[in-house]
C-alpha cells in the first residue's frame, strides 16, 4: 500500500463523543451492556456480532442494530457484572463501542 | 458473465477467490496493522484508543481494573488475528475459524482508517478528494468494508449454525 495508509497522519485528533451514563453504585440494581453508535461499524456486521455472541434471533439483533444507529445506543445484555464484563470484552474483541453501567 | 464470489462456503471453510492485487493489500495491511498496534498506545492514539475502549466511561478506577483483566488478552488476540491475516493472505481455502479471524483483522483495520481519516456515515470519496494520501486510505477503507460485507454475507446467520 503506497504511502502506507494507515500510518499515522498529521490530522487533529478526533474529537470524541463521550458516552455518559449514570454508573452510580446501587448493589441491588442489575448491570447493562451497553453498544454505542460509531460511524465504522457495518450495520451487517453488527447484527451478525449481536447473533453470534448472544444467539439472537435475526430480528432481535437487526432491531437492536437499528436502535445503534438511529437513537444512538442500545442495550444489548443484562445481568451480573462478571457477566456483563465478559459481554463487553466480547463486543470490544469485535470493535463494537461497547460500556457497561448499572441499570437505572 | 458473473464475478465468482470472493468467498464461498464449502463443506467445513471457504474457498477464496480474490485477485493477487487483493491478497497483497491484505498482507500489507496485516504488517502495518502489527505496527501500530505494537507501536503506539491507545494514550497518544486515538486510533488505538478506539480499539480499546473504556468499558467504565463514568468510573476510571473500574476502567483500569477492567483493562488490567482485559486489555492484554484483547492486545494479544488481536496480534494473532493479524498473524492469520498475513500467513494465510494467499490462502485459496480458510477454516471458519481462519475466516473469522480475517472479518475481525479486517474490521479492526477499518477502525484505524476510519479514525485516522474521521469518517462520519456521510463519508464519500469527495470529502477525502484533494489529499492524495487521504485518497488513498480513503480508497482502502472503502474496499475493506466492501470485502467485509461479503465476509458477511459468505458466514450466513451465526444462529442456523450451532
Amino acid at each position: 500500500m503506497k504511502g502506507g495508509a494507515l500510518a499515522r497522519t498529521a490530522t487533529a485528533p478526533v474529537e470524541v463523543e463521550r458516552p455518559t451514563g449514570d454508573t452510580s453504585v446501587t448493589p441491588d440494581r442489575p448491570w447493562i451492556v451497553i453498544v454505542w453508535n460509531d460511524p465504522i461499524n457495518l450495520m451487517s456486521y453488527v447484527t451478525w456480532v449481536f447473533q453470534k455472541l448472544f444467539g439472537y434471533p435475526r430480528a432481535k439483533a437487526e432491531k437492536l442494530m437499528m436502535d445503534v444507529h438511529t437513537k444512538g445506543r442500545a442495550v444489548v445484555s443484562s445481568g451480573p457484572r462478571e457477566t456483563c464484563e465478559a459481554d463487553v470484552a466480547r463486543l470490544h474483541a469485535h470493535g463494537l463501542w461497547a460500556t457497561l453501567q448499572h441499570d437505572t | 458473465m458473473r464475478r465468482s464470489e470472493p468467498f464461498r462456503r464449502d463443506d467445513d471453510g471457504f474457498a477464496v477467490a480474490l485477485p493477487r492485487a487483493a491478497r497483497d493489500l491484505l498482507a500489507s495491511v496485516a504488517a502495518q496493522m502489527r505496527e501500530v498496534l505494537t507501536g503506539t498506545t491507545a494514550d497518544d492514539d486515538p486510533a488505538v484508543a478506539r480499539l480499546f475502549p473504556q468499558a467504565y466511561p463514568d468510573d476510571p478506577m473500574r476502567s483500569i481494573e477492567f483493562e488490567h483483566v482485559a486489555a492484554d488478552d484483547l492486545q494479544r488476540d488481536r496480534l494473532e488475528r493479524f498473524d492469520v491475516l498475513a500467513r494465510t493472505a494467499k490462502a485459496r481455502w480458510l477454516t471458519e475459524e481462519q475466516m473469522l479471524d480475517w472479518m475481525r483483522a479486517i474490521n479492526d483495520a477499518r477502525i484505524v482508517l476510519g479514525v485516522r481519516l474521521d469518517v462520519t456515515e456521510e463519508t464519500s470519496f469527495t470529502d477525502v478528494d484533494g489529499d492524495p494520501e487521504r485518497v488513498g486510505s480513503y480508497r482502502t477503507y472503502a474496499y475493506l468494508s466492501a470485502l467485509l460485507e461479503t465476509i458477511v454475507h459468505a458466514l450466513g446467520d451465526p444462529t442456523d449454525r450451532p
